[in-house]
């Protein structure tokens, strides 16, 4: 496998095929996002879009990332600019994730799931 | 290709024991179309009402808008790959029954959003608040998949804008359009020393619930290709997308492109409106690459001086938007952008996701994060259930007095990145 999914969202962390390395940590969106830098800044690639899914930061808690497996000597410029607009973007929005019942949660993680299950069928291809 | 466009204006949507089109007044039997709706057994219940221009009503969480059309003449029908076979369509003759649309509302996930206001500020924010709405309000049978469900009532609204479009058939229209796209060699020689300019529109495709789809396929699937412009007239494109209210396209918009509209007006004067190009907004990064490479690589082979570029969404979708900018100007042809903005509720913070020195040319559907007070309204059709959870609304969105405190993010239409809005700054 040459990625991994970097997520905070429960249900990928269950769902995702068997034999996929995933990273899960139970934070929030912007932490989520900034985990991701932390990886990129260790010279992993960002594969897919961090503002992935037309529900904005603040309206879901949860983000599913996929990063390479293998960390190169230097940083992608490409996944740094990207990851930097992404936390940036986070703070235009109002966070309203609390106010959600459970199964807003769940349609919530089932979008993101299905945004990253998207992505990987892409880079299995 | 050339698309005659026949528009039968609608003056009047009555509910009656018979379903008719009588001197410009649609006559409704909803329990027949309940019926139609109802055939589909994902869907647990249907109502319909009518909302007027001017009237005290507010209708939320709205899924999609469309406009009922029915082929005359030529090949095809309305909705290619999703109701009519695949045929190539945008030749011969449609009517459109027009300043009437049919709404989908009901809920279809948990933060639904979709608000269009008939009268008072919001309806400003809205071209839906212009139009004769029949409204279709679905609710779901228990234990359904929210995808699932999406599909169900997007085909229902398709079955019941072409059945109503059929109605249209056998009447004379109150207006007639011409459109004409001539071959690319023809096309040359005719408009010979004309700019030859094409738009290239990006559609949303990110997965689940942010989808659109061209002939029945799903345009995360698509390389970028070629349409003429009148394909769109008859619903080759079609909107499966339940998000991003104020940018998204909902289908009626597909019909009615107003970058398309625009490009016609100014073919043959100022310009040679060559080609619709469509491509896609996926999320995997690579796929990005492909498809921004693959519509530069078009723009070039068909040897273009300009082309306007509109997006669908926002965030992700702005990648997408200036990958395109990049690379078509990097082969030599100029771009106007269209986007929106999200600009924070203050309008200091950066506007876009991503930006590039070539997209010096941009127009703006507008800020998203704008904050306005809808009013309470005497009437709601569909539900107030979800307007604290969507997108733009906050936790203390519903007021005491019944007034709605959101930004213009939950407006249908509000921003939208095909100029068909009613923001300007005229």
């Amino acid at each position: 496998m040459k990625y991994f999914v970097l997520t905070n969202n429960p249900m990928v962390q269950e769902e995702v095929a068997p034999g996929t390395k995933v990273v899960f940590k139970a934070v929030g969106f912007k932490q989520i996002l900034e985990e991701a830098a932390r990886y990129i800044e260790g010279g992993h690639q960002l594969l897919t879009h961090p503002l992935s899914g037309s529900v904005k930061p603040g309206e879901t808690p949860y983000k599913s990332m996929l990063l390479a497996n293998e960390a190169a000597e230097t940083m992608d410029s490409a996944s740094v600019r990207l990851i930097s607009s992404a936390i940036a973007a986070c703070d235009k929005f109002t966070d309203k994730s609390q106010a959600y019942n459970e199964q807003t949660l769940r349609d919530l993680q089932v979008v993101d799931l299905s945004l990253i299950s998207g992505a990987m069928g892409s880079a299995q291809a | 290709m050339k698309l005659t466009l026949g528009k039968i204006h609608i003056q009047d949507i009555v509910f009656s024991d018979e379903t008719k089109l009588e001197n410009g007044v649609l006559h409704v039997n909803a329990q027949e179309y309940e019926q139609m709706v109802l055939e589909d057994e994902k869907i647990a219940t249907v109502s319909f009402d009518i909302a007027k221009p001017g009237e005290s009503v507010r209708i939320t969480p709205v899924k999609d808008v469309i406009e009922p059309r029915v082929k005359v003449e030529g090949p095809g029908g309305i909705f290619p790959g999703m109701i009519a076979d695949v045929e190539t369509v945008g030749s011969g003759r449609t009517h459109a029954l027009s300043g009437m649309a049919l709404v989908t509302a009901g809920p279809i996930v948990g933060f639904q959003e979709g608000i269009v206001d008939m009268s008072g500020p919001g309806a400003d924010y809205t071209p839906f608040s212009k139009t004769l709405n029949l409204v279709m309000v679905c609710t779901p049978v228990e234990g359904i998949e929210s995808h699932d469900y999406e599909r169900a009532v997007r085909m229902a609204g398709f079955r019941v804008a072409c059945s109503l479009g059929e109605l249209g058939r056998d009447v004379e229209p109150d207006e007639i359009e011409e459109f004409e796209t001539p071959d690319f060699v023809e096309g040359m020689n005719q408009f010979a020393g004309l700019p030859r300019v094409a738009y290239v529109q990006m559609l949303q495709s990110q997965g689940l619930l942010h989808d659109t789809y061209v002939y029945g396929v799903d345009a995360k699937r698509i390389l970028p290709t070629i349409l003429y412009p009148t394909e769109s007239m008859d619903g080759a494109i079609v909107s499966g997308n339940c998000v991003s209210a104020c940018d998204k396209n909902p289908t009626y918009i597909h019909l009615n492109n107003g970058v398309v509209r625009d490009l016609f007006a100014e073919h043959g004067k100022t310009l040679n409106f060559v080609a619709h190009i469509i491509t896609n907004e996926n999320v995997y990064l690579a796929d990005k690459e492909r498809s921004s490479n693959q519509t530069a690589k078009l723009c070039r082979m068909l040897g273009l001086d300009g082309v306007i570029v509109s997006q669908e969404g926002f965030g992700n979708p702005d990648t997408d938007l200036i990958m395109n900018c990049k690379k078509i100007e990097a082969q030599g042809v100029k771009t106007v952008i269209i986007t929106d903005e999200y600009a924070g509720r203050d309008g200091k913070s950066q506007s876009l996701a991503d930006a590039d020195a070539a997209a010096d040319a941009v127009v703006t559907g507008g800020n998203a994060n704008q904050v306005i007070t809808l009013p309470p309204m005497d009437k709601v059709i569909g539900t107030l259930d979800y307007v604290n959870k969507i997108a733009g609304a906050s936790a203390d969105t519903l007021q005491e007095d019944g007034s709605l405190v959101v930004e213009l993010q939950v407006i249908t239409g509000a921003t939208n990145e095909t100029g068909f809005n009613m923001l300007s700054a005229r």
